[in-house]
């Protein structure tokens, strides 16, 4: 097998997708959008069923997800909290569905202030090394190789675009916070807006870490092409994170659920319940993984600068020339 | 408008020799708000008697106050009249009284000359009435020689004063505002305050007012006062942040404000005692407040928040508090360090917690009335007393008070029941590795095991998928224009 990479495409892809490029503000921040992503995109269900055969199958995944779920609990009572353990039915989502738990998590423990502060960045990173380990034992899955210690290592690739990612996640929340309280009391536009981030940033933010697994770029090319992918016409990726955010944020704040009350001591139920959902956490990530790898040859190159006469560029050149 | 009062004979006469004695004749027993009855009766408790009351009022929604009891007579207020019984749950005396809002009345000296003390009249704000600009007829003037004045719409806002003996009526002097805090008694002043932030102090003898002050905000729950503090929680709003206020008893003047951080809006009633000022906040803490200077000593952090019409319980060395999520929390006066908790895992949204003999008594949303072992923090009891919200405990020598609503709604007594027995049931949040580790086995195990054999199946059935995949792009073969390419 090949080390997953091939050579590099002929340069008539940015020419052949300009035709339909519809110029904006992100697209000039991200580069423009592209339909040919939408064709080589796989349907949502047949992704999903890839990402849990490439999951749920390997061993590294479906015994270390109770595993991490468990030592993550552990580390909470031993720092004090009490519950409710089924917070952690998003402790391996997405950010920034699994942000909210981080900083639930983080304000309940350390309160506000510097070691608030402290914490919530503690937790971010522990965020940022899960969504790297995750991400890597399902694109080494997805890819056919078989998964072994060594995708430990690999992770180490996916870490800065993950901590990203969990970093631009905190930030969106703080921004859903505050534009959420001043339209709070407008009809129900603040929620509008808290679950409009979270759409955003799943559908924006969640193809970056493989991304960066898969093509070694520098992490504002990751992000910039994780954006890219999701904003191309026809792929489906808001209907997949709407698909996503909407019933991880019910399962959240569902009540009556095993797991639901303080009590450091869970039950059977509730550990069958925290071990699902995060499987299916898992399996949804892979299937991001799986979605973008599916595309990766489509998705389109920013198109470069022009060198000169351009409509800033021309007049930068005329400033220098006169000096 | 009224609520149908039904004296029930459940058990009525079988606690002839319990007598409701001194120790409770206002919110939380005192005007510190200790909240405590060492000499109460322990668990397990049956109910001995139970007066039955509709709910009533403008909205037909209002229950039964929160009772208050001294000299052998429990007294509670209903929307539009005020009850005393005796110690048997047998009427002593019942008369109308102004609709208004149902708060803990006061019970004031003792002897022939008690007095019940209590607020009346919704003012212009009445829930479910039509704003009227004529005065209410029943208003009468009061012994000093003022009248009552009649606010724009509703009952006009009224405290008044009956014999504790008999029912009859010593006085009324006109409020401000309608006081959703009720009264607070010391042996020379009562306190009320104003939905508007006012505070009055009256002289408990002619009812005259002393001083009246605005401090802010709204105020709902009962004051605390000390010797030389008078302790008011004004609710936040648009214009101003929660605030505990101290007032100076001698004149209203302002002795401090603290305006705790991180808390804009709520906080619960205020204990007190001989140095410091116990309230919790909406930020899920409780916290101690010196009574000198208005200075924050400490502050402990809870897994929810205490409601705003609760107070701690200050018992021994330590402050009980309980939150909305029926967690038992006993803290150390001095520092606020938690000494146990036990979560029972029932809404309390209702008033605050008691302390009786060594057991702290919680009465849930559920209707349930729970004990807790104040020394270990054990569940000991629990029983279901109502179909609906149970709220308000009260402790005499020989038995708890509360208020249940839902099906059977109105006022319930329970004694000591001899014959009953025990648990001991530690809190969820004690950590058992064992319990732990049969859930992790039971749970986990078989979840992850399942998927493991779906996730080979399915991989079986589609392959790895790995040829349908592009090949991936290394962009530091390709020398990609556009900077992209990392070095």
């Amino acid at each position: 097998m090949s080390d997953g990479y091939r050579s590099p495409p002929s340069p008539r892809r940015p020419s052949t997708d300009r035709r339909e490029e519809r110029r904006g503000f992100l697209d000039r921040l991200v580069a423009p959008r592209s339909s040919s992503v939408a064709a080589a995109m796989p349907p949502l269900r047949a992704s999903i069923t890839r990402g849990i055969a490439a999951t749920w199958s390997t061993p590294w995944i479906a015994i270390g997800v109770p595993i991490v779920v468990a030592l993550v609990w552990l580390g909470l009572v031993a720092a004090g909290f009490q519950g409710p353990f089924a917070l952690l039915v998003n402790a391996l989502a997405l950010p920034p569905v699994a942000t909210l738990t981080d900083v639930s998590l983080a304000g309940d423990r350390a309160g506000g202030g510097l070691v608030g502060l402290g914490a919530l960045a503690g937790v971010i990173v522990l965020r940022g090394i899960l969504l790297a380990l995750v991400t890597s034992a399902a694109v080494t899955s997805l890819r056919g190789e078989r998964v072994t210690r060594w995708f430990a290592v690999l992770a180490l690739r996916a870490l800065p675009a993950t901590l990203a990612v969990s970093v631009l996640s905190l930030s969106l929340l703080l921004a859903q916070s505050i534009l959420g309280s001043v339209l709070g009391g407008a009809g129900g536009l603040g929620l509008l807006v808290f679950f409009g981030g979270l759409v955003l940033g799943v559908s924006w933010l969640s193809f970056a870490p493989a991304i960066a697994l898969a093509e070694r770029r520098r992490l504002g090319a990751v992000l910039q092409r994780s954006v890219r992918v999701a904003r191309s016409p026809g792929s489906g990726t808001l209907t997949a994170a709407v698909l996503y955010v909407v019933p991880s944020y019910a399962m959240l704040v569902a009540p009556g659920k095993p797991g639901g009350l303080i009590g450091v001591n869970a039950s059977p139920g509730a550990w069958a319940l925290v071990v699902v959902v995060n499987l299916l956490h898992v399996a949804f990530t892979a299937a991001q993984a799986y979605r973008y790898l599916a595309v990766a040859a489509s998705v389109p190159e920013p198109t470069p600068p022009k060198p000169s006469g351009g409509r800033s560029g021309g007049a930068r050149d005329r400033r220098r020339s006169r000096r | 408008m009224g609520i149908a009062l039904l004296a029930s004979a459940s058990g009525a006469g079988a606690a002839g020799a319990q007598g409701a004695s001194d120790g409770w004749p206002q919110f939380q027993g005192g005007p510190t708000h200790p909240g405590s009855a060492p000499d109460g009766p322990r668990p397990p408790f049956r109910e001995v008697w139970f007066l039955e009351a509709r709910p009533g009022g403008p909205t037909g929604t209002m229950g039964l106050s929160a009772p208050v009891a001294a000299d052998d007579t429990v007294v509670v207020l209903a929307p539009d009249a005020v009850i005393a019984l005796g110690p048997d749950g047998a009427d002593r005396w019942r008369i109308d009284r102004r609709p208004g809002p149902t708060v803990a009345p006061a019970i004031v000296g003792s002897g022939p000359d008690a007095l019940v003390v209590f607020p009346e009249g919704f003012g212009p704000n009445a829930p479910g009435l039509t704003p009227s600009p004529s005065p209410s007829p029943t208003a009468s003037s009061t012994p000093g020689g003022s009248s009552p004045t009649p606010t724009a719409a509703g009952a006009p806002v009224e405290l008044v004063a009956v014999a504790l003996a008999d029912g009859s009526e010593r006085w009324r002097t006109p409020l401000p505002a309608a006081s959703r805090s009720g009264v607070t008694a010391t042996e020379g002043a009562l306190y009320v305050a104003g939905t508007d932030g006012s505070v009055s102090a009256l002289d408990p003898a002619a009812g005259a007012i002393r001083w009246s002050v605005r401090v802010g905000g709204s105020i709902i729950a009962p004051i605390a006062a000390t010797e030389d503090r008078v302790l008011v929680s004004a609710l936040g709003s648009a214009q101003a942040r929660f605030s505990l206020v101290a007032l100076d008893p001698a004149d209203g003047r302002v002795l401090w404000r603290y305006e705790p951080p991180g808390a804009s809006t709520l906080g619960s009633a205020v204990a007190a005692d001989e140095e410091l000022a116990y309230l919790g906040l909406e930020d899920r803490t409780v916290r101690a407040v010196a009574l000198d200077d208005g200075v924050e000593r400490w502050s402990a952090r809870l897994n929810a928040v205490v409601n705003p019409l609760a107070s701690p319980v200050l018992v021994d060395d330590a402050v009980v508090v309980v939150d909305i999520g029926g967690q038992v929390y006993r803290l150390r006066r001095g520092d606020g360090v938690r000494l146990w908790d036990h979560a029972l895992n029932v809404g309390v949204l209702r008033g605050p917690a008691v302390v009786s003999d060594r057991y702290v008594l919680v009465a849930s949303s559920q209707g349930e009335l729970l004990a807790v072992e104040l020394d270990g923090g054990e569940l000991v009891w629990r029983a279901s007393l109502a179909t609906g919200v149970l709220r308000s405990l009260a402790v005499t020598d020989d038995l708890v008070l509360a208020i249940r609503g839902g099906a059977r709604s109105g006022l319930v007594a329970l004694a000591h029941d001899e014959g009953g027995s025990l648990i001991r049931v530690q809190s969820p949040t004690v950590f058992r590795p064992r319990e732990l580790g049969i859930g992790l086995v039971l749970g986990a195990l078989p979840a992850a095991l399942a998927a493991l054999g779906i996730g080979v199946l399915v991989r079986r059935r589609l392959g790895s998928g790995a040829e349908e995949l592009q090949p991936v792009v290394d962009p530091l073969e390709g020398g990609l224009e556009g900077g992209e390419v990392g070095s």
